[in-house]
This record gives C-alpha cells, structure tokens and sequence, in this order.
C-alpha cells in the first residue's frame, strides 16, 4: 500500500470521530504548548545573555574598578593602592604578554550641552587601543589617535545616534561643549546592533549613545579630585582566545601585587561567563525535559486508551479487511499509522499555540522569546514517537485478531 | 474462464474449538469437493457446522485435522501471511451483513483487495469498475454505503468478491438481511454469474434460495448428511 493512501485513510477514520479524537490529543497538545513556550522563552533569554557576553567580547579581559567607601579609600591608600590607573596599564602591558591591545577608559560624569536630560548619552575618555579593542568601525572621518592624546586635542568621535540626535552639530566640523571645554567632531561611528543591558556584571555600553574624547583632555569630576581610581575599566584584548584564562590571571598577580593587596578593582573574564551561562541553561533544559516528558507520558496513555477502544469499536472492520486479502502487518501500519497522526496533528496543534502563546508573553510580560526551528522539529518528532509508542500495542493487539472471530463481532 | 482443477478438495476435515475447559467439536471428519463452475448451496440448521466450513474453506481459519485443497494446492499448513495472499486474490467472500467499510466510496470498497496486493496502479482501478459495471452500480461508484439501499450494499460486496477474478466465491447468507424481492434479485444475480463461469458456493437456511442452486449439500453435526442435484 503506498504511504499517502495509508495516511489519507487514518486521517479519514479519526476524523469519523472528532470530538473523541480532539479530547485525546489534549495532553499531547499542552505538553507540546508548553515545551515550546518554554523554550521559546528559555531561547530568548539564553539569547539575551549572549549577546550580552558576546557584547563585551569572548577574547577579553575587563579589568573594571570596584567602587569603595571613603574609609576603605583611606586604608587602600596606607597600602600604596592608588586605585585603577595609567601605571596599571603600563606594568600589565609589561608583564603579561599575549596582548593584542589593551585600552583604558575612563567615564566622564559631566554632560554636554545637547544631551537629553532623560537617558544622557555616554562620554568615555578613551586612548587609541580601544578601537581595536572592542572593534568599534569608523563610518566618516577617523577615530582618537595617539597623537590627540599627545596633543590633548579637544576632538570627540560621536556614536551613531548621538550623531543624529544632535542636529548639525553632530556632523564632521560639529562642535560640542563639555563643561567649558569645547570638543571638534572629527568621527562617526557606524551603527552597531544594540543589546539591551541587563545585570551590573554584564553591562553593556551602547556604542550608539556614546561619545568619545581623548583620555587626558577630560575635566576631573569635582568630588573626585583626590585622583583615587583615575580610570573605569581597562580592556584588554588577548591575541588568542585561548590564552584568556592565562591572560587572566597573570592580570591578577600583577595588580594584587601593584597595588598592595588591596582588592579595590575586579577582574571579568566573559568567557567563562559565557560556561557559566551554558551551564545554567543545561540545568534549565533537563528540568524542561522532565515536565515534557512527564506531560508527554500522561498524554501518550490518554492515547493508547482511545486506540484500544478504536480498535474494541473496530473489530468487525478489522475482520473484514483480513477477510479481503490484509496481512497483520498492514494492520498494524493502519492503526499505528492512525495514533501517529492523530498525535502529530496533536503536535502541530500545540506547536501553533505555544507559539502564539510565546508571542503572547514577549509582549505582555516584555520577554524576548525565540522560537527555534530545532524546537518544532524536536516538538514533531517527540509527538510523533508518544503516538509510535503508543499506538503499539493496540496496533498489535488488532493484528493478532483471529479473523473469522472478528468477522463474527457484533 | 472455465478452470479444470478441482477447485476445493476436502478430506476428513475437523475442527474443535477450545474455550477454557470445553470442546466443540464444529467439523467431525467432513469430505467436501466442488468442481469448476458449479454452484453449490450448503443448508443445514444453526450449529451444524456451516459458518465454520465457509470460513475454513474461504481460508480465514484453519482446520484442527483433514486436508484442504484450493486449485490443486494444500493450504492446510499454511502461514497468516500466505493465507492472506490467497484471500486477497482467489477467494471472494459475500456476508449476510454486507461489511462494507462506512468511510469508503463504492469504488473504494471494491478496489480494496487490490490495495492489499500492492496493485494501486491503472489495471486495478480497470478491474474495479468492471466488477461495479457487472453488479449495475457504475452510477454509484462515489456514493459511501450509507447512501445505498441494502440490495445496493449486498451487489458492492458482490462486485468486491468479483473483482479480483477468483478461483470460489463464498456466501454466506447473503439474503438475510434483504426484502424478498430485492433477494430474489440478489439469486438471479448469482446465477448470472454462475452461468458467466463462476464457482459459488452459498450457504443459506432458506430452502428458496438454496433452491436456486444447482446442488444442495445438507450438514448436521458437523458432516455432511446429504447430497441433492437440481439440475
């Protein structure tokens, strides 16, 4: 018999009774819901992560200062601790090698006069390395170079949005004052993909928002004066990603030593962030996996129960087509073909609505949700084998019918 | 059409059925043998052994002792699965309750002992509509049994049973379920067959439709207990 024909027929025969085929599938169809719901939301958020961590680049080292209170200031400066600063940068790019660049930042806390009030845009006093740091593309014109920082020129590089925000001001020749000070804009940055920033280990800049200036030409924060801390962070971008973990910690000797022991300042490695974050997501996947197949379980009994009640139904029909030349085993394809179907319309009936149920919950509760074509696919199959494994033994169960008994059923 | 085999031999057939501690004994030894294009009635009273002959001739069961052979070959020890082959292609069976499949069409209940032989394909469907065209029911060849009367249901299950061209056709009270005048109808039919080359062999409690026949095989007790020729 040909395959379309035997799945036109089991469609047919469960269609004769719709209401019955509808309530069984029922567990299959939440089970199926709620898989992939879940994983459309355990997608996005997986997702979210990283691109967060792919955000701060799996091939550096963020050395970032820890902010202390005034007294622990005090101490770290008995230890001759002086905080984040340039002199780190120098040692660290003479003792650790395997550095591609290594940039220091500084955040500027001063505004400028076309910021918005709301959400002001970034201003970071950068040196040249962090281009190539964090990879960041000029669009028109150029980015700070070593000789700004020399000179102490007063240019800025603005990001995409501020860009257009601002008006003329923000194009090439544009003038932007800070503070008293007057910067030229001698480069646009092209626009970048921006991720939404989530937990303070993780935050992301918006290069879109940023602007920068020449480490050296900023104003010094008026309550900040003592010089403590100087920098923000310090990137470091390692020459191959597997000398990360070794870049790392030779980091870490350096500074614990430069600076005292005082541990006034954190190293993040976004590579094993980027482990941490996957092994978190397997924990998550498994216990998803055990609700699946636990609802999936439920769902294939409620299956195999209306099957064998079909096939009770059915006996008369059973004995006819062995009486017109059927084998067993093409009973058993009709009836496993029959609850296979059956669950697989189940599964595409729950693929619909958990999908729209995951759309559902990205716009109420502003999760991101991904919808994989790996989830469907896994959703089809896994249907398509509660039907398979159920339907067996009823199937089996019609074969071994004795067909003269069969044809005699009432 | 005219096959010059003997077309059903038996010898010494028996048959006993187990049902937890009881045994019926349905066949106690029966000889049976039905030349080519004959048409034999088989009448006797409830329980004499009739239904279980007509399935252990149609090949549906298989008997507890005795040889049984179809066209010349011994079935008596065959598989499930040859069994099956031989049903679908040398046995046609007709039933006192039509048992046609409620979801299929007309053409789709005649064409189904093709469908259990692979043949899917031009010839089969050719065969099909030939055997509808012979019972009259080419004008209902869409039509699901639900919008047939029950003459027009038994004259499907004729045309299934003549569609694959089979050695025997096999009846088993096809009138039971009909008005008079619609089995009489069904009888002509049957003798047209018979008269076209069929073999046929029905079983019946009505002495008028046995009587149509050309031979008559009485069973009791599970033998057969006489023997009368009408032609």
């Amino acid at each position: 018999m040909k395959w379309g024909r035997i799945v036109h027929d089991a469609w047919i025969a469960l269609l004769r009774h719709r209401l019955r085929s509808l309530l069984s599938i029922l567990g299959i169809v939440f089970a199926v819901v709620a898989v992939v719901a879940m994983m459309a939301i355990a997608e996005g958020a997986k997702r979210e992560i990283l691109d967060q961590i792919e955000g701060l680049g799996t091939n550096s080292v963020i050395i970032r200062t820890l902010s202390l209170t005034e007294s622990q200031k005090a101490a770290a400066r008995r230890r001759l601790s002086r905080g984040l600063d340039l002199s780190d940068v120098k040692s660290i790019s003479q003792a650790v090698p395997a550095i591609y660049a290594i940039a220091p930042v500084k955040d500027i806390k001063a505004s400028f006069s076309a910021s918005p009030t709301q959400d002001p845009f970034e201003i970071l006093a950068v040196t040249a390395a962090y281009q190539s740091v964090k990879g960041l593309a000029v669009r028109q014109g150029r980015f700070i170079c070593s000789a700004d920082l020399i000179r102490k020129n007063l240019v800025c590089v603005l990001g995409a949005e501020v860009s257009r925000r601002i008006g003329n001001d923000g194009r090439i020749g544009g003038v932007l004052r800070l503070e008293d000070r007057t910067y030229r804009v001698v480069g646009i940055l092209q626009e970048r993909q921006s991720v939404r920033s989530g937990s303070t280990a993780l935050t992301v800049r918006n290069y879109n928002r940023a602007v920068f200036i020449p480490l050296g030409t900023e104003v010094m924060a008026s309550d900040d004066q003592s010089g403590f801390g100087e920098l923000s962070e310090i990137w470091i971008r390692v020459a191959e990603n597997r000398n990360v973990h070794a870049c790392a910690a030779a980091v870490s000797r350096v500074l614990t030593r430069t600076h005292g022991g005082v541990e006034d300042f954190q190293i993040i490695v976004p590579q094993e962030l980027l482990k941490q974050a996957r092994k978190t997501q397997g924990v998550f996947n498994i216990v998803l996996g055990c609700i699946a197949g636990i609802s999936l379980l439920v769902g294939g009994i409620g299956i195999m129960n209306t099957m064998l009640a079909s096939v009770a139904e059915r006996t008369r029909e059973i004995g006819i087509r062995r009486a017109v030349g059927a084998t067993r085993k093409h009973i058993v394809v009709q009836f496993l073909c029959e609850s296979i179907v059956l669950t697989t319309a189940g599964g595409i009936l729950g693929i619909i609505l958990g999908s729209g149920g995951a759309l559902v919950i990205s716009k109420v509760a502003g999760w991101k949700t991904l919808l994989t074509l790996w989830s469907i696919s896994l959703s089809i199959l896994m249907a398509g084998c509660v039907g398979l494994v159920s339907g067996l033994y009823p199937a089996v169960r019609a074969a071994r019918l004795d067909p003269a008994r069969a044809l005699r059923h009432e | 059409m005219l096959r010059h085999e003997t077309i059903v031999e038996a010898r010494g057939l028996k048959k006993v059925y187990e049902t937890g501690t009881k045994r019926v004994k349905a066949l106690r030894g029966l000889d049976f043998s039905i030349e080519p294009g004959e048409f034999v009635g088989i009448m006797g009273p409830s329980g004499s052994g009739k239904s279980t002959l007509m399935h252990i001739l149609g090949c549906l069961e298989q008997a507890t002792e005795g040889i049984y052979r179809l066209g010349g070959k011994d079935v008596s020890s065959l598989s499930d699965r040859e069994l099956s082959a031989i049903r679908a292609s040398q046995i046609g069976f007709v039933f006192q309750t039509f048992n046609l499949i409620p979801q299929y069409s007309v053409f789709e209940n005649v064409a189904m002992p093709f469908l259990y032989r692979g043949e899917t394909g031009r010839e089969a469907k050719y065969l099909a509509e030939q055997a509808i065209a012979r019972v009259n029911l080419s004008d209902r060849m869409s039509h699901k049994p639900s919008e047939l009367s029950g003459g027009e249901m038994q004259r499907v299950a004729i045309a299934r049973a003549l569609a694959v061209d089979p050695l025997l056709i096999l009846a088993d009270e096809p009138t039971g379920n009909l008005d008079s005048g619609t089995s009489h109808a069904i009888i002509s039919l049957f003798r047209e067959l018979n008269e076209q080359g069929a073999t046929l062999i029905v079983v019946t409690h009505e002495r008028e439709v046995a009587s149509n026949c050309r031979r008559i095989r009485f069973l009791h007790d599970g033998k057969i207990v006489g023997d009368e020729d009408l032609t």
